[in-house]
């Protein structure tokens, strides 16, 4: 089985946020591998069978090289990277025009499975497995947490509200978001990663998106903090005090 | 031109999220000046139509083979009647279902896709959208400006009281006329697994988030949860490192929790996280980062490491039940 992986850096959301004039600031955004797309390259590498190979395909970023050899020392095959023509990466691309860049990248590839993760922090325009699977053609199941090998076709296993899993077969080819793997992403010692930088290489594809989606997002404005929460202030034995004092006065002690 | 609500089915019933949309499809509606129309996909469901009174026509697709949520098959359907409808806006909601297929509707309509909405309004004849991203750290507007929005809306967008209305004129079109076609075979809906507590009978719970940091820690939790006769849960990262099962898991894709004391340990409040605990009677949130979004939910907040936090509360509990 062929399978391609598609990753994308996210902003990181352990940094503090900022808004000017109702625009992001952009300057000092740190970036990171999309937690759902680090599942699905783990999802990938355990469907890896002898004989299979796992790709992985990553938009152009600030850090998206050294995800990409994070990737090949987790166990991944080809590494690629899509660049799409004339466009900055400080920008950002909506997920559709991501999805977009992916198929015009992976055309007549012959992937029998493409994998992404079910959402990036910012994927106001949707998933891009749901997009790209309308722009190749593809059938498209979201939302994914396990998948099996059947025959000829995929079993997949997708998350619903409480718990619940719904099994469905898909025939391949086909696009899978992933919600979460069988597996944590396993852990990759720094040694190994740099090994991999010096003996692995990237190849670099680029397309043109003569019709590039835009994104929606018009005016951003951070929420309000604390709109609602009293805080408890002072050291930590009066924040305890006081924590033990609204539990008694709520029946709860 | 006109706006359509796509009912949230599951397992032959019709969901409470489906009322919410359709209390915000009259409001649109008002506001536009166009006509409010609702869609039913799935299997034993025409006799739960009763409060679909807002909607002019509800229109029923109903086969046996839509007793599962297939997701190519719910996009043609959905984008089949919001073409002959000819609509400006639809309306779904955010949850797997609607995060799955509202992408392929919006691109075959040629319109716009808008998830994570919290709040949709008539501002100069014009659609304005919020929506909740970065992990509810920022919220972001857009105005409409496609031929036709796909708007996927977050659980409580509007009350569901005042979606249901008694009627509803149903009329029901047969599978057949759509020419659905699907490469994906819904097989079963799986029951998660395991023995353990409902967490949502739990009258307390102590819930834990990334800021717990190492599985080692999650005894710090039990020894509250213990003291307080209450139980561990947590939000997402937690479960998918495997530290706890499944069933432990409040939130979107986890349980919906009204407990009567939510502590929220380590929490960011992510709003997936949030959908599942919003409506516990107290609760109080601790967390190193004094902007963390869960501080909009909780009615109490600190600002404090759980890892100094948890062992002083857990002592001082103890102490007070000994007193």
């Amino acid at each position: 089985m062929k399978i391609a992986v598609l990753i994308r850096e996210v902003v990181d959301l352990v940094e503090e946020l900022s808004v000017e004039d109702g625009s992001l600031v952009r300057d000092y955004l740190m970036f990171r591998s999309s937690e759902f797309d680090d599942y699905a390259v783990q999802e990938a590498l355990q469907l890896k069978d002898d004989g299979d190979t796992v790709d992985i395909f990553a938009l152009d970023g600030n850090e998206i090289e050294n995800l990409l050899y994070m990737a090949k020392a987790r166990g991944a095959d080809g590494l690629y990277k899509v660049v799409v023509d004339g466009h900055e990466v400080e920008q950002g691309l909506s997920s559709r025009a991501t999805a977009l860049a992916f198929s015009k990248a992976l055309a007549e590839k012959g992937y029998d499975l493409l994998v992404t993760g079910v959402q990036g922090v910012d994927d106001i325009d949707g998933p891009v497995a749901g997009h790209l699977g309308q722009f190749m053609n593809l059938p498209s199941l979201n939302v994914i947490v396990k998948m099996e090998k059947s025959g000829d076709k995929l079993a997949v296993f997708k998350e619903y509200a409480g718990g619940l899993l719904g099994e469905y077969e898909i025939e391949l080819p086909a696009v899978c978001g992933i919600q979460a793997s069988q597996t944590p992403p396993s852990y990759i010692p720094v040694s190994k990663v740099r090994k991999v930088k010096s003996d692995a290489s990237i190849e670099e594809i680029t397309v043109s998106l003569d019709d590039l989606p835009l994104s929606p997002m018009n005016e951003f404005a951070v929420p309000e903090s604390g709109s609602k929460a009293e805080m408890i202030g002072g050291d930590l034995s009066e924040q305890v005090a006081k924590v033990v004092e609204l539990l008694s006065s709520n029946g709860v002690l | 031109m006109s706006i359509l609500v796509v009912a949230e089915t599951f397992q032959g019933e019709v969901l409470e999220s489906t009322f919410e949309l359709l209390a915000l499809g009259k409001e649109l509606a008002d506001g536009l000046g166009q006509p409010l129309n609702a869609l039913v996909i799935g299997n034993g469901i025409s006799d739960k139509l009763g409060d679909f009174g807002h909607a002019g026509e509800v229109i029923v697709v109903e086969d046996g083979s839509l007793s599962g949520f297939v997701s190519d098959s719910w996009g043609q359907i959905v984008s089949s009647v919001a073409q002959s409808k000819g609509c400006s806006v639809v309306l779904l909601a955010n949850s797997s279902q609607g995060w799955d297929y509202g992408a392929s509707v919006a691109g075959k309509l040629n319109g716009q896709f808008l998830g994570f909405c919290g709040n949709v309004v008539v501002d100069g004849g014009n659609l304005k959208t919020s929506s909740q991203l970065f992990g509810g750290k920022l919220n972001v507007s857009s105005n409409n400006t496609a031929g036709c929005t796909v708007i996927c809306c977050q659980p409580g967008i509007r009350a569901a009281d005042q979606g249901k209305v008694a009627g509803g004129n149903v009329s029901k079109q047969d599978l057949g006329s759509f020419g659905v076609s699907s490469k994906i075979t819904f097989k079963q809906i799986i029951e998660p697994s395991g023995e353990d507590i409902d967490i949502t009978a739990q009258e307390v719970l102590v819930s834990i988030g990334r800021g717990i940091q190492d599985e080692g820690n999650i005894e710090l939790a039990e020894e509250l949860a213990e003291a307080l006769g209450g139980a561990v849960s947590a939000s997402r990262p937690i479960v998918d490192q495997g530290w706890l099962p499944k069933t432990r898991q409040v939130g979107k894709s986890g349980k919906t929790v009204k407990p009567k004391l939510y502590l929220a340990l380590g929490i960011s409040g992510a709003p997936e996280h949030v959908e599942g605990m919003r409506d516990g009677n107290l609760i109080i949130a601790v967390n190193t980062d004094e902007n963390a979004p869960i501080f909009d939910v909780a009615a109490y907040g600190i600002v404090a490491d759980i890892l100094d936090f948890i062992p002083e509360l857990t002592e001082a509990v103890n102490e007070k039940k000994g007193a």
